[in-house]
């Protein structure tokens, strides 16, 4: 560029500004001070910045932006400070000189300090005012253009933007911005105002509903300038803000899935699976009608049979479909770990082990935040610096496992460290300090039952903690999550060695393996998982307490041990109907009239259910109960029964004495 | 010049910088300055009878800045293409434009290589 050509605008222009400017001083020597001066003041040295960087003036520049920021801080409080006049008179001159120079013209030979110069002016500016600049109404990156259809699903972004560009910050809101048009953005991390920040490092990171392919979100982002990486990671989980515990059942998640914010991929050879299915079911439907009309009751008793069979084929194999292995997860859980590893400064790989272990999509949605979680605190409060585990005589790396297996329709998912393990009595101090357990019911808990003081709401947020080391914040949330998908979590730590935190949840939350009961007012479900044996019990064994009815062991075992006494609940009392005498079964013909029990144990706590009959055993579709039942706590949701009806699940934790 | 030539106006209250931006510009050979506007005012007054292809906008500029003009501009224009013009340390500025609907930034001082970049990178909508 032909930068001669430019020298006489410049001079000519900086010389108008240098005027302007001298005449404004002049207003603020003379004790005037308002804020168009102030404006207007930042505004010559900022153009006179701006034309001498253009031109490489570098030391015009330089000192021009320290007068700007000044007039930028003094305009932003309105008024100017002391001694600001003065100096600022003396930087004029000193670009007045400099600008002389710079085009060879006449102007003293004297040397200028630039720099000592500036640093005077810098040292005037004050503090910034406590209110600061709102920002603007309407004007944010959470407007989107497309709201998401149908087919959504939600895909992390994980950008990095090129070390070497300018304004780093403004180039990954452009990417957001160019995201923001491929759908709605739930989420940007770090947040948009960090952008401009000292800590912005180029990485961020974008929650995007859309319905658009993978290529596509990847395409326009690596069109935008100055952006070196995208990596796309879909995410499986409906997106949750860090917010305390929100109580989210996985009623909720069912009904949900309705407005699908997730998508599953079958397939097409699936569909047509489904379609074979279904017109057999047709003819054999047909068939069923035929038989019916012309009286014919093997030929409809044997069409009846076929038709469900082939509705329990469809039923399985569409359930099949809602399953994802464990898998999937893993690509946010290795990242989760990964990036916390890098702020920490400490070392530590995740293997996942049982990956190809499936669970139904609901079931992933409800457990993937907990993990994330889980991880976190692994890594935060868990694994040690490489040089303490060092010492500890542990490699340098720590180790995280997920361990993922069946059992039955259960699933359960272990997350494992050989970190530092939890400390119990800092959790009991903590407990005491804080009210959360008296000191006497301290010394009646087992060890693990102290850890679990860690997931009562607020412990980890209460303000006296004493130095806990492992788990840290949120372990309530975690619990009030897993629970509210009908998992169980249970904590075994050792000090200095590790911790291991198990969660065990149902295989699907579409369909409840359970018994059958019924009650004075009708039928309920009792989930099989957690039922031991089913029994009919002569009516000797109840015996009355001030704290309720026990179960006593059959008459040859009694009198060994107390524990061998189980707390019963009568089902109609537990439900709140009133019974004068413990309902019995049909008298059998050979002795006294005897009680269907059910025995259960929940996180080794046994309890026993007496009900007026077990029908059978079976699986049961489930249906979520919805708002506002949804609150009770003693039913988990409703099973659909042949004939339509429905017959609610007892959840025995919130039922039973335990 | 080519038949291709794109229609720009040009905001900034430098007349220098003014001068230096329709040169670079105008030397790609792609495009014809229809306007210059020497603030935000004249800016969405210039759009409005000229209706540019692009928008070269500065942003500390008396009358209303540049982030102002660039939500007028918009707000009757949504498919208006605009380009910062920001000077260093003005990051947060740049954001703010972008938010408000800015399509690209260029840092000053200003030199051809960066204009072009920009410019040949606008995403079409």
């Amino acid at each position: 560029m032909d930068m001669e050509k430019y020298l006489d605008l410049f001079v000519s222009e900086a010389n108008e500004h240098i005027q302007a400017a001298g005449a404004e001083v002049a207003r603020l020597s003379s004790g005037l001070t308002t804020p168009e001066i102030l404006n207007r003041l930042f505004r010559h040295f900022h153009s006179i910045k701006g034309m001498a960087a253009s031109m490489g003036f570098e030391e015009i520049s330089s000192l021009s932006h320290s007068v700007e920021d000044l007039f930028d801080a003094l305009r932003k409080r309105g008024e100017s400070v002391p001694g600001a006049a003065d100096v600022v008179m003396e930087a004029l001159d000193s670009i007045s000189t400099l600008v002389a120079q710079s085009s060879g013209g006449s102007g003293s030979e004297a040397a200028i300090d630039v720099e000592s110069l500036a640093s005077r002016i810098r040292a005037l500016v004050p503090p910034p005012p406590p209110a600061r600049h709102p920002s603007p109404a309407g004007d944010d990156f959470s407007s989107s253009e497309k709201a998401p259809g149908p087919g959504a699903r939600q895909v992390r972004c994980l950008l990095r933007v090129h070390a070497a560009a300018e304004f780093r910050g403004a180039r990954a809101a452009l990417a957001v911005k160019k995201l923001e048009q491929l759908g709605q953005v739930l989420n940007v991390e770090p947040s948009i105002a960090a952008f401009s920040g000292p800590d912005f490092k180029g990485e961020v990171s974008v929650l995007l509903a859309t319905g658009r392919s993978d290529a596509a979100v990847l395409e326009s982002v690596q069109e935008l300038l100055d952006i070196d990486e995208v990596d796309l990671v879909e995410s499986p989980g409906p997106y949750q803000p860090d917010s305390p515990a929100q109580t989210r059942s996985p009623q909720s998640a069912e009904a949900d899935m309705g407005r699908s914010r997730s998508t599953v991929r079958i397939p097409t050879a699936t569909l047509d699976m489904f379609l074979d299915s279904i017109s057999e079911m047709m003819s054999r439907r047909g068939a069923l009608a035929e038989a019916i009309r012309s009286r014919e009751m093997p030929a409809a008793r044997e069409s009846l049979r076929k038709l469900s069979d082939l509705i329990d084929d469809l039923r399985e194999q569409v359930m099949l479909v809602r399953l994802m292995p464990f898998e999937h997860l893993s690509p946010r859980l290795t990242r989760t770990v990964r990036e916390l590893c890098r702020k920490t400064g400490k070392r530590a790989v995740l293997t996942i082990t049982g990956g190809d272990v499936s669970l139904d999509r609901s079931v992933l949605d409800e457990i993937v935040d907990p993990l994330d979680h889980l991880l976190r605190n692994a890594v935060d409060h868990g694994i040690e610096p490489p040089a303490e585990r060092e010492r500890c005589g542990k490699p340098s790396s720590g180790t995280l496992r997920i361990e993922v297996s069946r059992q039955r329709d259960r699933v359960l998912v272990c997350v494992e460290d050989d970190g530092r393990g939890m400390d119990r009595d800092a959790i009991r101090r903590t407990a005491v300090e804080n009210g959360f357990a008296a000191q006497a019911d301290l010394a009646s808990m087992s060890e693990d039952q102290v850890l679990m003081l860690t997931t009562i709401p607020g412990f980890s947020t209460s303000r006296k903690v004493t130095d806990v080391s492992g788990r840290g914040v949120g372990m309530d949330v975690v619990r009030t999550r897993i629970e509210a998908a009908h998992g169980h979590i249970k904590i075994h730590s050792r000090r200095g060695e590790g911790t291991r935190i198990e969660m065990d949840m149902p295989l699907t939350l579409a369909v409840i393996d359970a018994f059958l009961v019924e009650g004075k007012t009708g039928l309920f479900a009792v989930p099989a998982a957690q039922v031991c044996s089913v029994m009919l019990v002569e009516p000797d064994r109840i015996r009355s307490t001030l704290s309720g009815l026990l179960l006593a062991p059959p008459s040859d075992q009694e009198g060994t041990d107390p524990a061998s006494f189980t707390p019963l609940v009568m089902l109609d009392e537990a439900l709140g109907r009133d019974v004068e005498t413990p309902p019995r079964d049909e008298p059998s013909r050979d002795g006294p009239a005897r009680l269907a029990v059910l025995a259960y144990q929940i996180d080794g706590a046994r309890g026993a259910l007496g009900v007026s009959r077990i029908r059978e055993r079976r699986e049961l579709v489930v249906k979520p109960l919805g708002a506002p039942l949804e609150h009770l706590r003693k039913y988990s949701g409703a099973a659909l029964l042949d004939d339509g009806s429905l017959a609610l699940i007892l959840d025995l934790v919130h039922l039973g004495r335990n | 010049m080519s038949p291709t030539a794109r229609t720009v106006l040009i905001v900034d209250d430098a007349l220098f910088m003014r001068t230096m931006i329709r040169d670079i510009l105008v030397n790609t050979g792609q495009f014809e300055v229809v306007g210059e506007a020497s603030n935000g005012r004249e800016a969405v007054q210039l759009y409005d009878a000229l209706k540019p292809q692009l928008v070269t906008m500065d942003i500390v500029m008396p009358e209303l800045d540049g982030i102002e003009a660039t939500r007028e501009i918009l707000k009757k224009n949504p498919q208006a293409t605009i380009i910062m013009c920001s000077a260093l340390g003005q990051e947060a500025l740049v954001i703010e434009s972008i938010a408000a609907g800015a399509r690209d930034f260029i840092v000053k001082p200003f030199t051809p290589e960066k204009v072009i970049r920009a410019i040949e990178k606008l995403p079409s909508r």
